[in-house]
């Protein structure tokens, strides 16, 4: 299979304290690749540089040989990665329908003329990205909630429009942090089935997550972070059974 | 040479007083995000407690009331004492309910304070200015150096008074433990709740501390210049605020450099340039815009604080109960966008120009619709994108000089054109003054947009002064304060459209395609990547949104609303002076929207409609005609209960949907 | 949620009680300055002149007139609505006032359009002669005045220098320019020019460049209230130059702000208000009864406005059909009617002719030159 997503010696470094210290990481075109570590380890970190949120010092980084470090989020998201927040960052004074077509964004091509025409052109792009996020929240499970407002759907939900919301990019890659925090495992089942059916249709996906029992299973391969490092990286059973990353986890717990 | 050195005096004593009432704006600013417009008025106070302290008696309320005739000595601080208490009572009257209304709510009830104050001041003191009483230190023989540089024994004064102060709270916040745990809540306020500050009592210290040395400042502005007035604080206090916004808002030390680097600008801008007295405040502002163009979060502060401050610019929906809820029921009615209410809407508003008969309420109703579209280009960019602008007002400016430029100047002074002639040119003119705001919108706010929240606020700020102050100085170009007079009334093929009704008309068919075309803007992709920046910007730039382009985009479609608005308002109004262009108007105009609703459609209308007719009806009042400073004062008491009751605006229900209607 | 209910009850009961005073019988006089906001002293102190007049004219058993106040706090908005409210309140007569030559432009054209008689009495702008038939002054125009001290200054006091400095506005500018072309015209020379916006009170830098520059004399084009701070500060750097002002100073509070800084001072203006020149006997009793101490000028021509008008008023009334055209024609009619500014007449541009005296303040109060 054919990388993806490639970064080499990726640094951040805020104010002498390296955040992560030259990591390379491969994703696998078509992958489900879980990215975990303990608290602090600088998962986070890893998502917001590879979204441009945060500078990174040194390195580089690239989507299917495209170099992206150094552009700007957005550009980012134009080039093909989407995400969710850790902490959601819905738009709350918007339905959930407006909120998943936020994501649909880089797909109109309307003129501010046309729009204040409401040219033909314009009506059909918007009808079209509409049918798409309708699709989209079908596909996350908030199938008729389109009108409702977002803030107030439940936790759950929330999350799941946020994924919705970063479909609409139509990514290469999508970064999920930390998907299923604060869900009971029923949810958890039910999202993690969605997370497979995101990878069926072509999408690379990038987890952080805590929960190592889904991760497991659901994970192609794996990477472990550990102050800022890279310290392991493999299929799930090969990760799990290096000492380094048990240490790793037990120096934490102790 | 020889003024250099006493203009370094000069700048030094300016420089303290700047610093001080700096301190005031730094202080409550770091401890809760808000700018304290009131901080300029409890500086006024402090000057009139201090100046009827050290008389024997003193006119209140135009009665003689025997006063203490204190020395300045004891006055000083008495005045500085009381106006402390009196900025804690503001903050629990009129700032506490607030604390979790959407974010402008405070900034509105802030200047409603302020207008309040004012006027309650004009009131008791009256209109007259109040001379500074003569005392012992101030009478002493200066002190002359190299012949040249005078200094006043008060001056040395100053200069001590101001540096001491600054120096007992540095350390009062580094070693008490109310200092630590004021810091510890501007660095998170929902972590020091949680580790158990009493944050109500850690703000309260901070206006108690900001007032002090806001009526510390007062006082010794009032003592150097000799006289205190009702109005008196406004100017010093925007300055200051300035201040503390180029030293860094929230750094102690960055208000006092901030007020010296201020002061040394202006004082030297104003002692070098040719006639650069008349032009040193746009000199301070091009510095302030200069600096936060390269450093955005000022010369000392933290980068943290020019993060967009948290907490929902529009606030929560609001349920429709109590008192308002039939008004919410009927703008949830209208938010939805519905064709017939809207068609039937525009029908009463056309059919209000022939039921009024009053040419006096046309009069008002002009008003409305040209507000009420200034407002709702404003509204496109603080209501739907979420950037705080005060000096939307420059838009307007551009546009009104414009085309009375080209019409009165240019075509009719200079080519000897009949306006009649070119009656069409009006039409084309309310484009072309739009497309020139819109351009030096994206202009300026190439730069500026880099800039969040307060912080964009005081460089659009800055941004207005300046134009105002060369609409002024520049008389060649502008006739300056003298104004242009004698441009054309709009006219359709030769008919003129002069009585209040046709302007009127005129105006809502404007309105309605302002509105119309905003409508289809924010009812697409483009208004959805707006309200997507100001619901969060970090997302909204994770999902593709250009936010630079878009805030950029956002500033021009408003500043050409602006502009529009601005060559419809000069033909209309057939005589534009810098008058019209007041500071106070850009603070208006944001009032307008905050009381209507931010990011609807009918709130800039509905609130201007409000301001306009309370302040009319209000001038025929008895108590009104017989004191009119009261006016102000009822109209500040109004907005602060708008806002303490229904922060959101009245019209909050009326939420415009995002999506393009099939 | 009783707090909303008790607000709101009040905000309603304000608002009943807010109908407009009921047209009388007898005419309005409508008013409008900026009485609120940063210039209110003007127009509160012209506002007190009319009435003072208001009232001498009942009790000597003329008729009674009602006062329409109405606000402009120095905004060209509120001024436009200004002039519609009184244009579409047909118990309005005529309007007195005016702070501001920029309102009283913007509302010139409503004026005109609905045909109401103005007569202003603060405002300068050489812009507004001749501006509109409906529309006149009982203050003279900057360039005339400005120019006479001008005169004065290089002749009769026999300076040779002079630092300009006025506000940077159309008063300022006005009076600036002319006392300058008439100043070099007699042989002084005018070393520099300073300006400050109206409202300023820091002028140390402009004195400090004044001090440099050596001239016999310092001409203030402004106001009372800054030429007071302009005098204090220059004598604080130890300036000794001789001090101008203009008609702008003419005013007690210039001698109360400015203390023994502005002793010597020379002002010109219409009304005298410490020495007897034709009658102001009567107005300097009411005021000192009322509110204690002379008059301001701008009080004195308040006075005599509303004087002009009743007796334009009773002679619109005596020619039959009293309408606002008839009080116009009556305006324009008016001849050397004797106020306590001196007579006063219209000219066709709606200017009116006077004599100015120079005053010089003299221990505290303001003495005629010589």
């Amino acid at each position: 299979m054919s990388v993806l997503l490639e970064t080499r010696g990726l640094t951040v470094e805020f104010g002498g304290l390296f955040a992560l210290k030259a990591v390379d990481l491969q994703v696998a075109d078509g992958a489900i690749h879980g990215l975990i570590g303990p608290n602090g380890a600088g998962k986070s970190t890893m998502v917001n540089a590879l979204t441009g949120l945060v500078p990174t010092s040194a390195g580089s980084m690239q989507l299917a040989d495209r170099p992206l470090h150094g552009r700007p989020t957005w550009e980012i998201a134009d080039a093909g990665i989407a995400r969710t927040f850790q902490n959601i960052r819905n738009f709350a004074g918007m339905t959930v329908l407006e909120n998943t077509l936020v994501g649909a964004h880089r797909h109109f091509r309307a003129s501010f003329a046309a729009l204040l025409r409401r040219s033909r052109a314009a009506r059909e792009e918007e009808e079209s990205q509409r049918a798409r996020a309708l699709e989209a929240l079908h596909f996350v499970g908030l199938r008729g909630r389109d009108e409702q407002m977002a803030t107030g759907l439940s936790y759950g939900h929330q999350r799941r429009l946020e994924i919705a919301r970063a479909l609409m990019l139509q990514p290469r890659l999508l970064l999920l942090d930390e998907p299923l925090a604060g869900m009971n495992a029923a949810e958890k089942d039910e999202l993690a089935d969605i997370i497979r059916a995101i990878r069926d249709r072509g999408i690379t996906v990038l987890i952080i997550e805590h929960d190592m029992q889904i991760m497991r299973t659901l994970c192609d391969r794996l990477s472990v972070l550990h102050h800022g490092a890279l310290l392991a990286d493999g299929t799930p059973k090969e990760v799990f059974s290096n000492p380094l990353v048990q240490s790793a986890y037990l120096g934490q717990a102790a | 040479m020889d003024i250099f050195g006493q203009l370094l005096v000069n700048a030094l004593m300016l420089g303290a007083i700047y610093a001080l009432a700096a301190v005031a704006y730094t202080l409550v600013y770091g401890v809760i995000q808000l700018v304290n417009f009131a901080f300029g008025e409890l500086f006024m106070l402090g000057a009139f407690i201090c100046v009827s302290l050290m008389l024997p008696s003193v006119a209140l309320f135009g009665w003689q009331a025997p006063m203490p005739a204190l020395p300045f000595l004891v006055a000083l601080p008495l005045a500085v004492v009381i106006v402390a208490g009196l900025g804690v009572v503001v903050e629990r009257l009129a700032y506490r309910p607030l604390r979790n209304a959407p974010r402008l709510a405070p900034l509105i009830a802030a200047i409603a304070v302020s207008v309040l104050l004012q006027s309650v001041a004009q009131s008791i003191w009256g209109p007259e200015e109040l001379r500074f009483p003569r005392f012992a230190l101030g009478q002493l023989p200066p002190i002359v150096l190299f012949d040249t540089i005078y200094i006043r024994v008060m001056e040395i004064f100053v200069l001590v008074a101001a540096i001491a102060s600054m120096i007992g709270l540095t350390l009062f916040v580094q070693y008490t433990r109310m200092g630590r745990a004021m810091r510890a809540t501007a660095e998170d306020p929902t972590a020091a709740r949680l580790v158990g500050i009493p944050v109500n009592r850690v703000i309260a210290m901070a206006f108690l501390i900001g007032s002090a040395f806001a009526a510390l400042a007062g006082v010794l502005y009032a003592q150097t210049y000799s006289f205190a007035h009702p109005t008196m604080g406004f100017l010093p206090g925007l300055k200051a605020l300035t201040a503390a916004v180029l030293g860094g808002i929230g750094s102690i030390p960055g208000a006092a450099l901030g007020g010296m680097l201020l002061a040394f600008v202006e004082t030297f801008a104003a002692g070098y340039l040719p006639n650069g007295a008349a032009w040193r405040d746009a000199v301070g502002f091009a510095i302030l815009i200069l600096v936060l163009a390269f450093r955005p979060q000022g010369i000392l502060g933290r980068k943290e604080l020019n993060e967009a401050p948290a907490g929902s610019l529009v606030g929560e929906q609001v349920a429709p109960r109590g008192l308002f809820a039939p008004v919410d029921r009927f703008f949830g009615w209208l938010g939805q966008g519905n064709t017939v209410l809207n068609i039937a809407l525009a029908c009463i508003a056309v059919a209000l120009a022939f039921i009024i008969t009053n040419d006096y309420w046309l009069r008002i109703l002009v008003f409305v619709v040209t507000y009420g579209m200034l407002a709702s280009g404003l509204n496109i960019v603080v209501g739907f994108t979420g950037l705080l602008d005060l000096g939307f007002v420059a838009f307007f400016a551009v546009g009104a000089y414009f085309t009375s430029i080209l019409f009165v100047l240019v075509l009719r002074g200079r080519f000897g054109i009949d306006p009649a002639d070119i009656w069409w040119l009006f039409y084309a003119n309310l484009f072309l003054g739009g497309a020139l705001a819109a351009l030096i919108g994206a202009l300026i706010g190439t730069p500026t947009l880099r800039l969040r929240g307060d912080y964009l606020a005081i460089m659009t700020l800055g941004f207005h002064e300046i134009i105002r102050i060369v609409a002024t100085n520049w008389i060649d170009l502008t006739r300056g304060p003298m104004g242009i007079r004698g441009i054309p009334t709009p006219s359709l093929f030769g008919m003129p459209l002069m009585s209040p009704k046709y302007l009127y008309l005129l105006g809502l068919a404007l309105s309605i395609l302002v509105v119309f075309g905003i409508a289809r803007l924010v009812r697409s992709y483009v208004g959805r990547a707006w309200v997507a920046i100001r619901e969060n910007e970090v997302a909204a730039e994770a999902m593709g949104v250009p936010t630079a382009r878009y805030k950029l985009l956002s500033y021009a479609t408003g500043g050409f609303i602006g502009g529009l608005v601005g060559v419809f308002f000069a033909h209309s109004q057939q005589y534009i002076s810098p008058l019209s262009f007041s500071l106070f108007e850009n603070i208006l105009i944001l009032m307008l929207i905050v009381m209507g609703g931010l990011g609807t459609f009918i709130g800039p209308f509905l609130g201007a409609l409000f301001w306009i007719v309370f302040l009319q009806v209000a001038q025929g009042m008895p108590l009104i005609q017989a004191h009119p400073e009261l006016r102000y004062a009822a109209l500040g008491l109004v907005l602060v209960l708008l806002m303490i009751y229904r922060p959101q605006g009245l019209a909050a229900r009326a939420r415009v949907s995002l999506m393009m209607s099939k | 949620m009783n707090g909303i209910r008790t607000s709101l009850a009040v905000v309603a009961a304000t608002l009943v009680c807010m109908q407009p005073a009921a047209a009388q019988d007898s005419h309005s006089i409508g008013f409008t300055a900026a009485l609120s906001g940063d210039f209110a002293a003007f127009g509160v102190n012209m506002r007190r002149g009319v009435e003072l007049a208001m009232e001498e004219i009942a009790a000597s058993g003329g008729p009674s007139f009602n006062l329409v106040i109405a606000d402009d706090r120095g905004e060209a908005r509120e001024g436009v609505l200004i002039a519609q409210r009184f244009c579409s309140d047909s118990s309005v007569a005529a309007v007195l006032g005016y702070s501001f030559s920029s309102i009283a432009l913007a509302a010139v054209p409503i004026y005109d359009q609905c045909g109401l008689p103005v007569v202003g009495s603060a405002v300068t702008s050489p812009d507004l002669s001749g501006a509109s038939p409906w529309f006149r002054r009982n203050i003279l125009t900057d360039a005339v005045q400005g120019a006479m001290m001008g005169e004065y200054a290089a002749t009769e006091l026999g300076l040779s220098t002079v630092y300009v400095i006025h506000q940077q506005d159309d008063y300022g500018i006005g009076v600036a320019n002319a006392f300058s072309a008439a100043a070099t015209a007699a042989g002084m020379e005018v070393i520099d020019t300073a300006t400050y916006l109206l409202g300023a009170r820091d002028f140390r830098t402009q004195m400090t460049r004044a001090r440099a520059a050596r001239p016999d004399a310092i001409f203030i084009g402004g106001f009372y209230s800054e030429a007071s701070k302009i005098a204090e500060q220059a004598r604080d750097l130890g300036i000794s130059a001789q001090i101008l002002g203009t008609d702008g100073s003419l005013n007690p509070e210039l001698i109360t702000l400015g203390g023994p800084a502005v002793e010597g001072m020379i002002v010109y203006g219409m009304f005298d208000p410490s020495v007897a020149t034709p009658p102001p006997a009567n107005i300097i009793h009411a005021n000192r009864a009322r509110v204690g101490g002379y008059p301001h000028a701008v009080s004195a021509r308040g006075y005599d406005a509303m004087m002009v008008t009743a007796e334009a008023i009773r002679m619109a009334e005596e020619g039959g059909d009293f309408t606002r055209a008839a009080l116009n024609d009556a305006f324009g009619a008016i001849d050397a009617f004797p106020g306590v500014t001196g007579p006063t007449t219209f000219d066709a541009q709606g200017d009116r002719d006077g004599a100015l005296y120079f005053l010089r303040v003299e221990d505290g109060t303001f003495t005629l030159a010589d």
